[in-house]
């Protein structure tokens, strides 16, 4: 299946879960702001994220010292707030990155092995064998 | 354009200034320090900016968005300081309240009549501000948003103050003149000193930039409201006492 990456909405469950992970990514290339995030996230296949969800989470990121920020000069704005990553933030997209590699290929293996016959406990607590087509 | 939209285009120049105006209630009603309301309003401006949607598609109302940031309380923005505030302009307002009810029997020396009306109407306004920072967060948007508001509610509380001296005029004490002008005037003076020790630093929201190109506030809020009732007081006391 061919998948227009800039025009993907995800469910939004997922999205609220790996959410944190993917703005720590973008943020981890360098210095950046809250609409290049939005924009390196939409590029990259993960929806674009509404300013309600994405600057919330930001601040959130920065109370946890995971990403700290300055500001410069904005569009003709009052400014612009950069975010960069700390040496923590750093250390804990690294960590949750390979926790994510696991946790994917677990769940992508899962769902892609072969449908098999599977046992249940009944009342009395003997193990039944039950065919999922007999169960359909 | 008026004043006030010209303050909100000043710190969000690309975002619709009645969105600006509730997002900054809604935050300082919540007791967000000014400093946190400006970056993220310069955040807010510099997305509209950038991706050219309206601020309502990008960020949803103001007052969800500004509830979702979380901020935190700021010091001297807690209830308990709200209240501290009511009370000390409570006390000033009904200091001079006396002083100009007083002042009316002065040039005849006769002590003060109070009516069950003058007692009824004390209570109901002592009420109505004693509700004021319990009910602020949640009447403040509506009256903002739906301007014809606080018409209506200065009409009402005008009606309930008024309609209980024409209803009950029947006397029920005497006041001697003098002491009662000595507590008003002791309140007015509490008032004052209570505004004037005001340690709360002025909060102001300005875009991050010119926050650090203005210079330190001065303590100018405090000696306006210190002199607030004692102006006033004055200022309302001496035509009475012309004419």
């Amino acid at each position: 299946v061919e998948l227009d990456l800039e025009d993907t909405s995800w469910p939004a469950e997922w999205m609220r879960g790996v959410m944190e992970l993917c703005v720590l990514r973008a943020i981890a290339d360098g210095p950046t702001y809250g609409y290049a995030i939005a924009v390196a996230l939409e590029k990259n296949g993960l929806g674009s994220p509404k300013g309600g969800t994405l600057y919330p989470l930001l601040g959130r990121l920065e109370r946890a010292e995971w990403v700290r920020s300055f500001w410069g000069a904005g569009q003709g704005g009052p400014g612009r707030k950069f975010y960069e990553l700390t040496a923590a933030g750093r250390t804990h997209l690294s960590e949750m990155t390979w926790v994510w590699g696991q946790f994917s290929e677990s769940v992508s293996t899962y769902l892609t092995m072969p449908m098999q016959p599977f046992a249940y406990a009944d009342s009395e607590g003997v193990s039944t064998l039950m065919s999922a087509q007999t169960r359909s | 354009m008026n004043g006030k939209n010209t303050f909100f285009e000043s710190v969000a120049p690309h975002v619709d200034p009645q969105w600006t105006e509730m997002f900054i209630l809604t935050l300082k009603l919540r007791g967000a320090a000014g400093a946190q309301i400006s970056d993220c309003l310069a955040e807010v401006d510099d997305h509209v900016a950038v991706c050219g949607l309206s601020v309502e598609e990008v960020f949803g109302s103001a007052e969800d968005y500004a509830k979702s940031l979380n901020l935190p309380v700021a010091p001297g923005n807690e209830v308990s300081e709200i209240y501290r505030v009511v009370v000390v302009s409570l006390v000033g307002f009904v200091g001079m309240t006396l002083i100009l009810w007083a002042s009316r029997f002065w040039r005849e020396g006769a002590p003060i009549q109070v009516t069950v009306g003058m007692a009824v109407s004390a209570v109901i306004t002592v009420a109505v501000m004693a509700t004021v920072p319990g009910t602020m967060q949640i009447l403040m948007p509506r009256l903002v948003k739906k301007r014809w508001l606080p018409f209506v509610f200065g009409a009402v509380w005008m009606a309930l103050v008024l309609l209980p001296l024409k209803l009950f005029p029947s006397q029920v004490l005497q006041l001697p003149i003098w002491p009662v002008t000595c507590v008003g005037v002791v309140m007015v003076v509490i008032s004052s000193l209570g505004f004037f020790m005001d340690k709360a630093p002025d909060d102001p929201i300005e875009t991050p930039v010119s926050r650090y190109l203005t210079p330190p506030p001065r303590p100018h809020r405090q000696v306006a409201l210190a002199l607030l009732y004692p102006v006033a007081t004055v200022a309302l006391t001496v035509p009475f006492l012309l004419f």
